[in-house]
């Protein structure tokens, strides 16, 4: 059992995800796991096992950026140990100023990529595209 | 702060394992190369910061903005009608 800033969630070992580096900010904290809700889908959440109040909103990238493409390099595929490309995912986090939620923006440079397989996942950081990208509204 | 100086070609070795090189110079811009293990990332450092500072601003305080994870799951459906 485990509890994040999302109430209290069972976990099986596979779900946890460790994050040997951390993520930037967040550099003490190893341990995550993703959370899907029903209630805020397609928003899920990147939440910290070890510190409560470490909760993320995060979504699928290409949802908002139907070309958006990812390279990782030797070093980084090493490191998630990726033996198959099927076994990553990809999310981006998304940043919800308070009571504004129509600034909200997606951080598409740095993608939370997680190895599904080895349970290890990272925040990359690419060379291409924007901290904060813009959601567009339908007029 | 260790201060050494190093002229174009010359490395420095910090542990045993990474290695940073000076390639060029060019006024006030410098071209280095870095060899590190893979569990070693090297990044711009205002770059990592501007990503560190990212996530402290994404982090949520989970249910509280309820409302606005409502608007933004309504934009999100309509972005995701558009491109159908």
């Amino acid at each position: 059992m485990y509890r994040t800033r999302l109430g209290e969630f069972e976990l099986n070992e596979n779900e946890i995800i460790t994050f040997p580096e951390g993520i930037p900010g967040f550099e003490e904290l190893k341990k995550f796991a993703v959370i899907s809700l029903e209630e805020t889908n397609p928003i899920c959440w990147l939440v910290s096992l070890e510190d409560e109040n470490v909760a993320l909103p995060i979504i699928d990238p290409w949802l908002v950026e139907e070309d958006y493409e990812i390279e990782l390099s030797e070093n980084e595929l090493h490191a998630l140990k990726v033996e198959d490309p099927a076994d990553i995912v990809v999310w981006s986090v998304v940043t919800i100023p308070f009571g504004k939620p129509e600034e909200s923006t997606v951080n598409l440079k740095a993608p939370i990529v997680i190895n599904l397989k080895s349970g290890i996942g990272m925040q990359v950081i690419l060379e291409k595209y924007e901290l904060k990208h813009p959601i567009k509204c339908r007029k | 702060m260790l201060v050494l100086s190093r002229k174009v070609g010359e490395s420095i070795i910090i542990g045993d394992s990474i290695e940073v090189k000076v390639l060029k110079v060019d006024g006030s811009s410098v071209k280095i190369g870095i060899v590190a293990p893979s569990n070693v990332r090297v990044y711009r450092q205002e770059i990592y910061k501007n990503v560190a500072e990212q996530n402290k601003q994404a982090l949520t305080k989970g249910y509280e903005k309820i409302k606005d994870i409502d608007y933004l799951k309504e934009v999100l459906k309509n972005v995701d009608k558009d491109r159908r």
